[in-house]
């Protein structure tokens, strides 16, 4: 018989987390099933392999992993162009938004990802601050506040909104919020489990469900791409049957299900809704990001406007195929 | 920085002065991450108005602190040994043993100085920067590279001191 | 070889490179890196160290140790440090070890919240440790209470490794808390114990007791308000969440140097003194976190843990046993890693092994709160337990007169009261949950 070949998948995240449980692991249980348990996964959660969340990208390009599942986000400037996606309020379905996510990838942006084997393209449900001691209802109550947020488009924008954003992975956020190194931080539900942020805060101000998410963060999953040549045409094909579009929904819409999850943890805090009328008034504060955004963009030989124009577009069309 | 520095040799006086200056480079460092951090937590405190990004310039000031300050401690053999299970071999076989360990030590360096080279044209290639202030982390790897370089010297001296069984710097 | 061998190997490569006399950081970047190269090859190795060491000298919350090393060189070379202690000694000199139980108890604050046992140490014994010299401690009871002192903290809340732990295995993080005062207590009442036991036994460790009057320690304190002043402010900003510890390090560092330079107890010479310490000393401990970051994931890689997790899973002993057996392994692996190394890396395998066993009839919820505070224990004995504990290594590094075998003698009244508690804790799981139960 073949040898069985073993994928050494490396993430951030413990593995008690909500990201492992609704769609790391049950991808592997997939993979090892339909090739027959001769292709596995053998995971290392927690950065157990060593380096730091913004090194996983690398990593896996270089193989000291095979599959990885990382934020570009956290490497400043190193994928430009998927930062689009990172601008405020540009999605509002994170299935949707993943689906289109994948799309952009494939029309604009495949050169930022050409040293991996890109398997699932994905974006989280919508960032809700998390806070210690204010309940965030206005950009007021932000003012002086120290955030965690994941992003430099995040960070500037909450800065913008007038908080004073830290940035730092996600591992870290709870280490921080019980030190108060930090007053609050801006996360979707999903990650309130891992860091345990409900034991930690006692407010969490979401927005208006039916307004487009104040942030998002993108996500890849993705394979070294000499380990993906390696396979056998079969392995290949098993592979291949699970990434793309596809997966990249089924990831989004997992992580729907892993806010509502999250979000169960959090009933004995005080929940506020932020108002559509509030964040009309943030829009008007996001607009000149976007603007700079996109001048960036050209003055480094992008076609800024069109990237964004693109990523809307594709946004609105998969939100009315799933609609 | 020792009683007989008379008797040195001029490259170890020489060696001595750079790991000082390496060292003092660091310190530098250290002392302005500081002043950058009060200035934030001043500004934070009193007017709501921290320095954006305190948090990524004391953690790429801290890569060049630790690799200039790495060939100092070589120099003055301050990384730990266990004596315990050698005390009764004679004072040569000892620093044969030495010897051994800082070549083990000067290979572990080099290969480190040698990654980093390569991690810091990597990094400059795809663009990578801190978050806020978008400073390009190639250059935090770029100054981590005299630190380390001098420390494969350093370590390269000792092996060759300690092996020849001459009583090697900073002894 | 498989993977196991390999693992098994990489350990042994290690204990017999230190005695060898290689460097303790060398000694474990070599086996590190040839297993690293024998379980996932070259290329993967090459990569690996390419982004590591940057990720690893670049870490926020690390930069505190050359910072508060700084900070101590300046007290050390301005004069503040002796001053500071003059003023301690008169107050505590009164009993003989009390300077030594002092610096435990300074670990211990300072170990709550800075999150490592290495940074607890190296940091307080930066200033305590001449100190204590000068007023005639012996090198083996000075270096072994801070060496010791400085695994306290990780019982005591807010400890970031007691969070990892509840994070990683689900628990309450109040009622991890919670669960921790107690065997805190005792670690602290033990450590006391330890020290007036040495002190009765071989007194010439420790400077006569010198009860100071009323007027000495007034103008002690006359002396030494300032420097007083900026601990305090250091350390209770660091502890009430105003700043975090690099932040508190940065203006420890600055104040204390503005002090020194307005008494003026500053020149040139002392400063690139202070520079110097501040090198050396953070040059070694950085040097073994690179060593120990290559040895950990190549132990990662090689799943040693797991299979260890797996064996003991299949070998159907009974829960004591298998909880002996469980300890043995924390004090090996303490050779190596500090505590958030090893949590990270054997409580996802080894939780599910210990929560498929009955201990005492206990539940779900009390088990996993149970084992924490024994796992968090066992893995601070390993960073002392003889004959390689990372922390007494770090120590001793700090100590240049004090050989190795001296800190380790010292270090035993300590152990064997960590032991006995160790044994309690196991006995009577309620030390450990009946406060978890009275509170919640
Ligand atoms: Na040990
Ligand atoms: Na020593």
């Amino acid at each position: 018989a073949d040898p069985v070949v073993t994928l050494k998948l490396h993430f951030h995240l413990p593995i008690s987390s909500l990201a492992n449980t609704l769609f790391i692991t049950p991808w592997c249980e997939k993979i090892a099933k339909e090739s027959n348990e001769r292709m596995k996964c053998q995971i290392y959660p927690s950065m157990q392999l060593g380096g730091t969340p913004a090194q996983l990208y690398e990593q896996v390009r270089d193989g000291v992993a095979d599959v990885v599942w990382a934020l570009p986000g956290y490497t400043a400037g190193r994928f430009p162009m998927v930062e689009a996606f990172e601008l405020p309020f540009m999605m509002q379905s994170p299935e949707a938004t993943s689906r289109a996510l994948w799309d952009y990838v494939d029309q604009f942006a495949r050169a930022e990802f050409k040293d991996v084997k890109p398997l699932a393209f994905h974006v989280h449900g919508d960032g809700v601050f998390h806070t210690t001691s204010k309940q965030v209802r206005t950009s007021a109550d932000l003012k002086g506040m120290k955030l965690r947020a994941p992003t430099r488009l995040t960070n500037k924008f909450i800065a913008m909104l007038g908080a004073t954003p830290v940035s730092m992975p996600v591992p870290q956020v709870g280490d921080a919020l019980a030190k108060g190194v930090i007053d609050g931080a801006v996360v979707p539900y999903e990650v309130v489990p891992s860091v345990k942020i409900q034991e930690l805060v006692k407010y969490h101000s979401e927005t208006d469900p039916a307004e487009p998410a104040f942030y998002t963060s993108t996500f890849i999953f993705a394979m070294n791409k000499a380990k993906y040549d390696s396979l056998p045409a079969d392995l290949k094909k098993v592979i291949d049957h699970n990434s793309g579009v596809e997966l990249s929904g089924q990831i989004g819409k997992a992580f729907l299900q892993a806010d509502a999850e999250g979000k169960k943890l959090t009933t004995h805090n005080t929940t506020y809704v932020i108002p559509k009328a509030e964040l009309d008034n943030w829009k008007k504060v996001a607009e000149p990001l976007k603007a700079s955004w996109v001048s960036e963009m050209n003055g480094k030989g992008y076609n800024g406007q069109q990237l964004l124009n693109g990523a809307k577009a594709l946004i609105a069309k998969h939100s009315a195929a799933i609609k | 920085m020792q009683s007989n520095i008379e008797q040195m040799r001029p490259i170890e006086r020489w060696l001595g002065r750079l790991c000082d200056i390496s060292a003092s480079i660091g310190g530098t460092v250290l002392v302005s991450m500081a002043g950058m951090t009060v200035a934030s937590v001043i500004g934070r405190t009193f007017f709501a108005n921290p320095i954006l990004g305190d948090v990524e310039l004391v953690q790429l000031g801290s890569a060049v602190v630790v690799a200039s300050f790495l060939p100092y401690t070589q120099y003055r053999r301050a990384n730990i040994i266990v004596d315990f299970f050698t005390t009764g071999l004679s004072a040569r076989k000892q620093e044969w043993l030495d010897g051994l360990g800082s070549l083990l030590y000067t290979l572990m360096l080099a290969l480190i100085c040698w990654r980093v080279a390569v991690g810091c044209i990597d990094i400059r290639a795809t663009g990578e920067a801190s978050m806020l202030m978008n400073f390009p982390l190639w250059i935090a790897y770029l100054l981590m590279l005299p630190g380390l370089a001098l420390a494969v010297v350093i370590g390269l001296y000792q092996t060759l001191c300690q092996l020849r069984g001459e009583a090697g710097v900073a002894a | 070889m498989n993977t196991f061998s390999i693992g098994l190997s990489m350990f042994g490569g290690m204990l017999v490179l230190m005695a060898l006399r290689a460097p303790i950081a060398v000694s474990m970047f070599v086996p590190g890196a040839l297993g690293y190269l024998a379980l996932s090859g070259w290329l993967p190795l090459l990569s690996h160290l390419k982004g590591a060491v940057y990720g690893r000298v670049s870490v926020y919350d690390l930069s505190v140790i050359p910072l508060f090393m700084l900070m101590g060189a300046l007290a050390v070379q301005g004069g503040l440090a002796r001053a500071l202690f003059d003023f301690a000694n008169a107050l505590l000199g009164r009993f003989r070890g009390g300077m030594a139980m002092a610096g435990v108890l300074a670990c211990a604050a300072f170990g709550s919240i800075s999150g490592s046992t290495v940074a607890t140490t190296a940091t307080i014994a930066q200033v305590a440790y001449p100190q204590m010299r000068r007023i005639d401690y012996s090198g083996r009871l000075a270096t072994a209470a801070l060496a010791s002192g400085g695994t306290m903290g990780v019982l005591l809340p807010p400890s970031v490794t007691l969070m990892v732990y509840a994070i990683l295995t689900e628990q309450n993080i109040t009622k991890m808390f919670l669960a921790a005062y107690v065997p805190a207590l005792l670690a602290a009442i033990g450590y006391m114990l330890a020290i007036m036991v040495t002190v009765r036994i071989h007194p010439e460790q420790a400077p006569a007791a010198k009860p100071a009057s009323l007027r000495e320690v007034v103008s002690y304190g006359k002396q030494v308000w300032h420097i007083a002043l900026i601990f305090g402010m250091v350390f209770g900003g660091i502890y009430g969440g105003f700043f975090t510890a690099t932040e508190g390090a940065a203006i420890g560092a600055l104040l204390t140097f503005l002090i020194t330079l307005v008494t003026r107890q500053m020149s040139r010479a002392k400063l690139i003194s202070a520079v110097r310490t501040t090198a050396q000393t953070s040059g070694m401990i950085f040097l073994i976190f690179l060593g120990a970051d290559m040895i950990n994931a190549a132990l990662a890689l090689s799943q040693l843990p797991a299979q260890l997790a797996d064996m003991v899973g299949h070998l159907q002993l009974s829960p004591l046993l298998v909880m002996a057996g469980l300890m043995l392994f924390y004090v090996i692996l303490g050779c190596v890693m500090d505590e958030m190394s090893m949590i990270l890396l054997t409580v996802p395998t080894l939780f599910p092994v210990i929560m498929g066993l009955d201990f005492f009839g206990l539940g779900m919820a009390d088990k996993s709160l149970w084992f924490g505070i024994l796992i968090l224990t066992v893995c601070e004995i390993g960073m002392i337990f003889p004959p390689v504990g990372l922390n007494v290594y770090i120590m001793n590094g700090l100590a240049r007169d004090v050989p190795m075998s001296e800190t380790y003698k010292g270090v035993i009244p300590f152990l064997i009261t960590d032991v006995i508690r160790l044994g309690l804790l196991i006995a009577f799981p309620g030390l450990a949950l009946w406060l978890v139960h009275l509170l919640t």
